[in-house]
């Protein structure tokens, strides 16, 4: 459904996008994941015709976007990091414009405006003035705005900055609801937020791809070996000496002592294998008790970080050219 | 197109500027109305006051149009609601058309105001019809003009009130060849400031005038100012 090739975009000499590639399948809800200004926006932005790239290309459903843009826009919803709201509009008025703008012609515009407010929860304020909104309405309508005329591909940019807790799940499952019968991508710089609703994730950093997988998958491959916490009411010397006998044991390291006599270790086993049981039996030969047990899995958090924060050398580093200014001004 | 022209129109209505705009242009055309009838009937000749009006109209007309357009792609930047615009299905020409006829539309609905002077004129003296229609035709060809450049330049910011000023300025500076014909000696010189000058062609129309030369050149004005609008807006997505 959307194929992006090679996709470079400049600002003067800071890149913004460095060479990205990536298809999207139709019916597919892919995470992009990044940084704040790894590029997400940008690519987003020319993806809907917004900015132009500087080199590369984008297509939707077989239209370029450079060759044929009005037949891409057509397919897309797209909601900005910054809600394109009139401020001074009601949200009907703002919805019928939205409509009327992107040339719609579906057989009853008011009932189309009016499912699409009943779906994202704005009936409510149907009347009211956009400006007058708490940030979670406003956010709502711009979301809304997406939705009008029913546009095959979504492109949401942090669809759930400035909500409350409850509105995110809202928000959340509702695109999740969406993404049944349409092709979403959404950014986010929260993983969580990814995690939940993305079957797919392609992370970013400083402009280049450094990941395109399934959310499983990212997490298994990237996470290494895996551990566990175990807290176990015992003396130290022998509980380690016990789980070091563990077949498939790599490392056993005490790190706490929550309670007078009780410990808690971080036991690290070999990969593809599950030690728990044998911790339990462990404990049982020793008699002493096993308080808690439970797995320190290498969550997308960390497959995060170890992703995007090696390489701090990529290009408009902003970091990097800071301190190297500093040292200059040392000098 | 459409959509955009509506939204554009209803806005100088739900925000101050529609309101400022008329309620500025109502004080100047009701004090030079006054001026023009009872200084008129004073000297004895009625009919003379309505190219006097007219001049007052004109300028005033000319110097408001910085308030009409100046919010019509600066404000859409600063509130990112451009974004809304250029990905929509809509071609950027059909924007800039759509934006600068709803500015135009609050600029006609002024001059066709003065449909009112010329009736008081009718019933209490004589009005000379074919000049009345041809200084209306007048001041909305200069208008247009003004309003491109106005609309231009308001792509050229994010603020409302650089727009503001800087097409007051640019529309300042339309003047200056009327100016400087004035003082010039040379008729060669003379002409030629004539050729380039906005306003100067203005007074063709007030004899009753319909030169298509005269039509031509401000319709290509405004085309060519409507066109850069389009090509700086574009530019901005490749930056």
């Amino acid at each position: 459904m959307i194929t992006v090739t090679n996709l470079t975009k400049k600002y003067g000499k800071k890149v913004a996008v460095d060479n990205v590639s990536f298809t999207v399948n139709e019916g597919e809800i892919v995470g992009f994941l990044g940084p704040n200004g790894a590029g997400k926006t940008t690519t987003m932005n020319i993806l809907t015709g917004y900015l132009s790239m500087t080199s590369g290309t984008a297509s939707v459903d077989g239209f370029d976007i450079l060759e044929s843009p009005n037949e891409v826009k057509k397919l897309i919803g797209y909601l900005p990091e910054h809600p394109p709201l009139y401020a001074d509009m009601t949200v009907d008025a703002y919805l019928k414009f939205v409509y009327n703008l992107k040339k719609c012609k579906l057989p009853d515009r008011n009932a189309h405006i009016s499912e699409i407010c009943d779906v994202v929860k704005i009936s409510d304020v149907r009347g009211r003035i956009i400006g007058h909104l708490s940030k979670g309405y406003q956010q709502r309508v711009g979301l809304a705005q997406a939705l009008i005329g029913n546009p095959p591909v979504l492109i949401l940019d942090e669809p759930t900055v400035g909500l409350d807790p409850r509105q995110i799940i809202e928000i959340r499952d509702l695109i999740k609801d969406l993404g049944r019968q349409r092709t979403v991508i959404l950014s986010s710089h929260i993983l969580p937020e990814v995690q939940a609703i993305c079957g797919r994730i392609i992370v970013i950093n400083h402009g280049r791809l450094v990941a395109d997988d399934s959310a499983e998958n990212l997490t298994r491959n990237a996470g290494g070996k895996p551990s566990y916490s175990v807290t176990i009411d015992g003396t130290e010397g022998t509980v380690i000496a016990a789980l070091r006998g563990i077949a498939g044991v790599v490392s056993v390291k005490r790190v706490n002592e929550p309670e007078k006599g009780t410990f808690e270790y971080i036991v690290e086993a070999e990969k593809d294998t599950d030690i728990r049981k044998a911790i339990f039996s462990a404990c049982v030969a020793l008699n002493a008790p096993l308080i808690d047990i439970h797995p320190l899995s290498s969550s997308l958090e960390d497959v995060f970080i170890s992703l995007t924060g090696g390489s701090r050398r990529a290009p408009g580093g902003k970091a990097k050219r800071s301190v190297k200014k500093r040292e200059e001004a040392g000098r | 197109m459409a959509a955009i022209f509506k939204r554009e129109f209803k806005n100088y209505f739900t925000s101050v500027i529609g309101y400022v705009f008329f309620t500025l242009f109502m004080i100047f055309y009701g004090v030079f109305f006054y001026v023009s009838i009872v200084g008129g009937e004073k000297s004895g000749v009625i009919s003379s006051g309505m190219s006097n009006f007219f001049g007052f109209i004109y300028f005033v007309l000319v110097l408001l149009i910085p308030v009409l357009t100046m919010r019509l792609f600066s404000e859409e930047r600063k509130q990112k609601t451009d974004q809304l615009l250029l990905t929509s299905p809509v071609g950027l020409g059909e924007i800039v058309i759509g934006k600068f006829l709803s500015a135009f539309a609050i600029y006609s609905i002024a001059v066709g105001t003065t449909a009112f002077f010329a009736v008081v004129i009718a019933a209490y003296g004589k009005l000379d019809f074919v000049q009345y229609i041809g200084m209306v035709i007048g001041i909305l060809l200069i208008g247009a003009a003004l309003i491109a450049i106005g609309e231009f330049i308001s792509a050229l910011t994010e603020s409302q009130v650089v727009a503001a000023f800087a097409t007051f300025g640019a529309i300042i500076l339309t003047f200056v060849p009327v100016f400087l014909s004035s003082i010039v000696s040379s008729s060669l010189l003379k002409t030629l400031l004539g050729l380039i000058s906005l306003h100067s062609r203005y007074t063709d129309f007030t004899s009753g005038i319909f030169d298509l030369g005269n039509i031509l050149f401000y319709l290509s004005f405004t085309a060519v100012f409507l066109f850069l609008t389009v090509r700086v807006t574009e530019r901005r997505r490749w930056s």
